[in-house]
């Protein structure tokens, strides 16, 4: 078995894994990729890498998992891996392949369990992310760690940015894997939290989980907030006049904020730019979006006629 | 400035002038020369003499607008309205042209004493007819009182003033055009915060010849101005409607102890009440004929009579002032003790009750700036005071009071200043 050449199929939705399919090209290694019916700007950039490469694909029927496991017979793939898809997959498609079922999560497991594990890292300002080879269970996310590595998480990382450095990291990752499969070098361990570390969810961010909150965050968690959000939230969510604006980069500085309510407009003007009010000082709105484009914080105050003093999140005094 | 506005104002100037008992020998030749169809004024202006041209069109127009405010006790709001934009057309060129850096002119803060608004948002203060009437007609009489006490050279401030410090540069004009006060009647030191202000002020006051009046212009908080020689007048208005946001209270603080003994403090007094109104009525039906025009005047006397008057919670003078209880809670904040005030039994009608903040200001003498006068005198609803109703969709900050309760009143000092209604301990 340990001799057996590896050939895995790949289930994916997001163009992040492209490195990993070029590794996987390169190694004689991909059979196949099963590919999620999302039609947005990063699917269609794999579903069109794949054509133009001539890598066998497929959209993944969850209504039809029989088919799909025949498929994967057809291929002759003796290993699968998950990375970047999000359906739960039946176990007649987890046994059919001889060598094993792997899922790759970007987090220190059971840590960040859950569809989001980048967004809920940058917002919770962590200083250093992993990438967890598991083994795929019934249960998602729940199964043996079979290689764990750390990831560095930039203090300025945007959701992208951290899913660009994830896409580079986790080729050589998955490689390295494959070589530890082969040579039956890996070791199961069970995904065990830290006692008395409660364990944190890393859910698809609700509408209201990308909000502005400007009684309970202070400056830093603002701008995490809406790093883990740009771009693919629009950032985090601050409400003006009725109205929903995307806050795409924000940074603290410091200025006094003599003691009016957080989310206050404190000053508009260069060279210091828009700034406002927090529970622990003051923060500068730096890229703005909304219907109508993307405007630095300055110029949006002057197009749209925001004045120092207003509140945002609530009506204004 | 075009020919249809050089000949309008010539046809009123010299209607007003052949009434006037103060007039100078270089305006009435500025009146003939206006007067004279085959040389209009603009036409007549060479390249050379453009600025001296600019300043007597600039003069003409000043003094025409303030003799209609000093010689009417009761203005022509119709007629006044058109000259005072008439001005701003003219102070709005200018401040145009003066190559004020565009960020110094849009630059707006929260500062230590309150809000300081953009010098661009300030200027149509002068189109704010009846607070431009109120307080040119205010300013005018006080320093008639101080000259009747004493000879010697006065000394006017004027904190937060402005880009155009509307409420007195205009009477300052006129006096020098007129010749009824010189520069060694009265020396005025401006102060604001904002550089586009400062900048603003030097090119105006250049333009309307007053330079010799001016003792300083100061670019800095009011607040820390400390004057080199003895204050004898203030002229201060820095306020949004409740009396709200910006910082005249500090500031008024500062000068009343700054200034002589027997000094005038414009406003003489500023009276802030609670009131209980229907908000609906009050705001809107009320004015639903008025086709955008509210004053004081124009208020219907059911809205006035359905009113409930909580009380007086602050009253503002040179003396009160000075006594002012303050608690202070932090650095940023501290809280200025105000009135406390008994909310009756209501009528059932007024079913959710609006608490409003009035402002009436006591300019000078008889001068008032009332209820919807101006922009500053609106009546400023308070909506997190519930009385007698439980909202629907609670907000913090909401405070659920009922007939019987007492309400006790703070004036908060902070970057965004305000009342703070409380029930009492």
């Amino acid at each position: 078995m340990e001799n057996e050449a590896i050939r895995l199929v790949l289930f994916a939705s997001s163009s992040v894994v492209i490195p990993t399919i070029n590794k996987l090209l390169q190694a004689g290694q991909l059979v196949g990729v099963v590919l999620t019916a999302r039609n947005d700007a990063d699917a269609m950039q794999l579903k069109q890498q794949l054509d133009q490469g001539n890598i066998p694909n497929t959209y993944y029927q969850p209504e039809n998992p029989e088919q799909m496991a025949h498929q994967v017979e057809s291929w002759r793939a003796n290993t699968g891996l998950i990375f970047t898809f999000s359906h739960k997959l039946p176990l007649s498609i987890i046994n059919a392949c001889s060598k094993g079922f792997y899922n790759l999560h970007a987090s220190a497991l059971p840590q960040y369990r859950g569809a989001m594990p980048l967004y809920w890292q940058i917002r919770n300002r962590e200083s250093q992310s992993y990438l967890s080879m598991i083994k795929v269970e019934e249960a998602f996310d729940s199964g043996d760690i079979m290689l764990q590595q750390a990831m560095p998480l930039h203090a300025l990382d945007t959701l992208n940015s951290l899913g660009r450095v994830m896409a580079e990291q986790s080729a050589e990752f998955v490689q390295e894997f494959i070589v530890k499969l082969q040579d039956n070098r890996l070791v199961a361990k069970p995904q065990l939290s830290e006692i008395g570390l409660a364990l944190i969810a890393a859910p698809m961010p609700s509408q209201q989980d990308l909000m502005i909150n400007w009684q309970s965050m202070n400056s830093h968690d603002i701008s995490a907030l809406a790093r883990a959000g740009n771009p693919l939230f629009n950032g985090a969510m601050l409400v003006w006049n009725q109205s929903i604006i995307g806050l795409l980069q924000a940074t603290p500085v410091q200025q006094p904020n003599y003691g009016v309510p957080a989310g206050t407009v404190l000053h508009i003007g260069e060279p210091e730019g828009l700034i406002v009010a927090t529970l622990d000082g003051a923060l500068r709105l730096d890229v703005l979006t909304i219907t109508e484009g993307v405007f630095s914080g300055l110029t949006f105050s002057e197009r749209f006629g925001l004045d120092a003093g207003i509140l945002f999140g609530s009506t204004p005094e | 400035m075009n020919n249809e506005f050089a000949g309008s104002t010539v046809f009123s100037t010299a209607t007003d002038f052949s009434e006037s008992e103060i007039s100078t020998g270089a305006l009435n030749d500025l009146l003939r020369q206006q007067l004279n169809p085959t040389k209009p004024f603009e036409l007549s202006v060479t390249q050379n003499n453009e600025t001296e041209q600019n300043h007597q069109g600039l003069a003409l127009c000043v003094v025409n607008t303030v003799k209609e405010i000093l010689d009417n006790e009761k203005p022509n709001v119709v007629s006044l309205e058109q000259n005072l934009t008439t001005l701003f057309e003219n102070l709005h060129q200018i401040y145009q042209q003066a190559n004020i850096d565009p960020a110094l002119r849009k630059r707006q803060f929260i500062a230590r004493h309150g809000l300081v608004m953009s010098p661009d948002h300030c200027i149509t203060t002068q189109k704010d007819t009846l607070r431009v009437c109120a307080f040119i007609r205010g300013a005018h009489q006080a320093i008639a009182t101080l000259k009747t006490k004493s000879d010697e050279c006065l000394h006017l401030v004027y904190p937060a003033c402005g880009p155009f410090a509307p409420l007195l540069l205009p009477l300052i004009t006129y006096y020098k055009e007129t010749g009824l006060y010189d520069e060694n009647d009265l020396r005025i030191t401006l102060i604001d915060m904002q550089q586009g202000a400062i900048d603003s002020l030097k090119v105006i006051i250049h333009e309307m010849g007053i330079a010799g009046y001016i003792n300083d212009i100061c670019c800095q908080d009011a607040c820390e101005y400390q004057p080199i020689s003895p204050i004898h007048m203030v002229i201060l208005e820095a306020m949004q409607h409740g009396f709200s946001r910006e910082g005249h209270l500090p500031i008024a603080r500062h000068f009343a102890a700054l200034m002589e003994g027997n000094g005038i403090f414009l406003p003489q007094e500023i009276s802030l009440r609670a009131v209980l109104t229907a908000g609906q009525q009050e705001f809107v039906e009320q004015w639903q004929d008025e086709n955008g025009h509210v004053c004081a005047a124009d208020m219907q006397q059911q809205t006035i009579n359905a009113r409930v008057q909580l009380g007086e919670i602050l009253n503002l003078t040179s003396t009160s002032l000075l006594t002012l209880p303050e608690r202070v809670l932090d650095e940023n904040i501290s809280l200025i003790e105000c009135g406390e005030v008994l909310l009756p039994e209501l009528d059932e009608r007024m079913s959710k009750p609006l608490l409003v903040i009035c402002t009436q200001i006591k300019v000078y003498g008889d001068e008032y700036i009332d209820e919807y006068d101006s922009g500053i005198t609106h009546p400023l609803p308070d909506m997190h005071v519930c009385v007698n109703f439980v909202p629907h969709d609670a907000k913090p900050g909401d405070l659920l009071v009922k007939s019987g309760d007492k309400l006790k009143f703070f004036y908060r000092l902070n970057g965004l200043p305000g009342f703070l209604a409380t029930i009492p301990a």
